[in-house]
């Protein structure tokens, strides 16, 4: 169990900067992801922690223990890579036994090691099989078990699943989730896809252009994003930039004037009269409003452009005012406008985030 | 039906082609052989016999020992400077790397004869110190280093680094890492580089025909061609030649059975 903090560590290739003056911190025993696209920075960042790339800034701690100058075979991590790394000239067992080997393990540990972690992994009966002879699920569980037998303070994995088929991805980072819990290791996790993060972190810190753009958990990232590409990263969001027309400080209520629309909705206070912000509206936080509260306070009148029926959702592309929106309906309400084209409808906006305008 | 037969004609052209080129291939070998056994009898006629092959016992054997000796000093040398060579080119990017790459390969230009040439006048301005046994052999690993050096690069550049990395995160040192991962799994490719070295310094014949004018040191090959300028072609020195294509062989023979010939592409020579 062990607190990981990457203090203002920073990476430059030439001109790019592939991280830059990134903080990041994992509490002991917790879950955390680095998530972001392509090119974002977010394995640089892993591959310093895990002392592959030295930094060009920065310090990287384990608890109190600077261990920015110790070469990876000192720091006592496990590294999962994308890539399955089971060194092909070894079976599973002597795989398995490697890190307990370089850690002078006599060869009863390495035997009760080996079963242990084999059994964490649900891979017992298979120490002798060729890293040729297993599945790329089978040979991505030997890795996380090969790491975890070295006992390591901290388990890194660097987009272990994105080779990995879609059926077998769902049910191994629930998994890698399990081991988490039962072994209470501090877990950092690299992926691009936000589905696997959400689904498996405490806390995800999202990175874009080498800088981190926000740390939050899954519900505050989603719900709360603080910067436009957070916004745009997570989930699908309409994007209504507009003025902040009226704002009450002591409740953080206001209103925004986009377009030709108004929205009523939750401001936070660092906004003021006039400020250009962007509203992020998601569209299965978008309510049509029955006839009864057409009237209501933020309702906006709307016509329906086009409805695309998705199965679990129908999706409606809706003008107001000249603003298009996207709406997701779901449940029994995405029937009752499969082919509404053309109707006009009245909405409720106020589920929305504001962040700066860009 | 029409089909089928059109089929059968296409297998007969497609085998016979295949047999012409392999015939062509082991022609030399065929005849060398086949006149290595033949001895010829006082009324003038010929007759099967392995006698040649007890002739050259005493005369051509040491000669083969000297080679072999060559050749295996050549490999042990070249592999202990070409594998952490090649490791360092494959693994590391420092200033130069390329100039020093183009110059590496630039032997692959240099004529035999030329090659031949410069080191006896290099060993000369030596003053003799490697006219000898390790003239050869200092002959022999700069001339084939090159050779090994490419069949361990590919073989390097074959192994992913996340394999190093993965055990240096086991915890596993540099030294450990490469002896107990990167060395077996480029162990293929370094044999390749040994093969390749093996039976080209073992029937090499320019530098160590040029070679043995100056050090009176005589390899098979060398021995082989003094033999034919002085007595033609008898089975005897028929039987030479086939002892030395037959140690050949056979080390390649055992090479594509025991590792295949994945490591052999990307060679220059192949």
């Amino acid at each position: 169990m062990t607190r990981v903090v990457a203090k203002d560590i920073s990476k430059l290739y030439g001109a790019t900067k592939a991280v830059y003056r990134a903080h990041l911190e994992a509490k002991d025993s917790e879950f955390v992801t680095i998530l972001g696209p392509s090119g974002c920075g977010k394995s640089t960042t892993l591959r310093i922690i895990a002392g592959l790339i030295r930094a060009d800034e920065g310090r990287v701690y384990f608890d109190d223990k600077d261990v920015t100058d110790l070469s990876p075979n000192r720091r006592n991590i496990g590294f999962v890579f994308q890539r399955v790394a089971l060194f092909p000239h070894m079976n599973v067992r002597k795989n398995i036994a490697f890190g307990l080997k370089a850690r002078h393990c006599s060869d009863e540990e390495i035997a009760r090691k080996t079963k242990e972690v084999l059994s964490i992994v649900q891979m017992e009966g298979y120490e002798h099989r060729a890293p040729s002879q297993l599945s790329g699920g089978q040979a991505q569980r030997i890795e996380i078990a090969r790491v975890l037998a070295t006992d390591p303070d901290v388990l890194l994995f660097d987009e272990p699943l994105s080779n990995i088929d879609a059926k077998l991805r769902d049910e191994l980072k629930f998994e890698i989730r399990k081991i988490q819990r039962e072994t209470g290791k501090t877990m950092i996790y690299v992926t691009h896809d936000q589905g696997e993060a959400f689904a498996i972190s405490d806390r995800i810190y999202v990175m874009s252009q080498g800088i981190v753009e926000q740390v939050g958990t899954p519900t505050e990232l989603y719900t709360d994003p603080s910067t436009p590409f957070v916004a745009s990263f997570i989930g699908q969001n309409n994007f209504v930039t507009g003025t902040v027309k009226t704002a009450d400080p002591a409740s953080d209520t206001g209103t925004i004037l986009a377009g030709g629309i108004e929205i009523h909705t939750h401001i936070p206070h660092e906004h003021a009269l006039g400020d250009k912000v962007t509203a992020c509206i998601r569209p299965e936080d978008i309510e049509i409003l029955p006839e009864a509260r057409q009237g209501s306070k933020g309702a906006t009148r709307a016509r329906i452009v086009e409805s695309i029926f998705l199965g679990n959702t129908t999706r409606l592309h809706v003008d107001a005012n000249g603003t298009i929106l996207k709406v997701d309906l779901r449940g029994p309400e995405r029937f009752s406008y499969l082919n509404a084209a053309g109707k006009d409808i009245t909405l409720d906006l106020k589920k929305c985030s504001v962040i700066r305008a860009e | 039906m029409k089909a089928s037969s059109a089929e059968r004609v296409k297998d007969v052209i497609s085998y016979t082609y295949v047999l012409l080129i392999s015939g062509l291939l082991l022609l030399p070998f065929t005849v060398i052989l086949m006149r290595s056994l033949t001895a010829t009898l006082p009324d003038g006629s010929t007759t099967f016999s392995i006698k040649a092959y007890f002739d050259i016992i005493a005369s051509f054997w040491p000669k083969v020992y000297l080679s072999l000796s060559i050749a295996i000093t050549t490999i042990i040398i070249d592999t202990a400077i070409g594998v952490p060579a090649a490791y360092a080119l494959v693994r590391y990017n420092f200033r130069g790397k390329k100039t020093l790459f183009t110059m590496l390969n630039g032997v692959w230009y240099v004529p035999g004869i030329c090659y031949a040439l410069s080191l006896i006048i290099t060993y000369y301005f030596l003053y003799k110190w490697f006219l000898g046994y390790w003239g050869f052999i200092a002959a022999y690993t700069c001339g084939f280093l090159m050779l090994m050096l490419m069949t361990c690069i590919v073989a390097f550049r074959y192994v992913d680094p996340c394999y190093e990395e993965s055990a240096t995160c086991l915890g596993a040192g540099r030294f450990a890492t490469f002896f107990k991962v990167t060395l077996p799994m480029v162990g293929p490719g370094v044999s390749a580089g040994i093969l390749l070295t093996f039976v080209l310094s073992f029937n090499e014949f320019i530098t160590a025909l040029l070679l043995n004018l100056a050090t009176r040191l005589q390899t098979a090959p060398v021995r082989v061609y003094a033999d034919i300028t002085r007595a033609r072609v008898l089975p005897s020195i028929s039987a030479e030649a086939a002892v030395l294509q037959l140690i050949s062989l056979a080390v390649v023979l055992v090479y594509l059975k025991v590792v295949g010939t994945k490591y052999l592409r990307g060679v220059v020579l192949i």
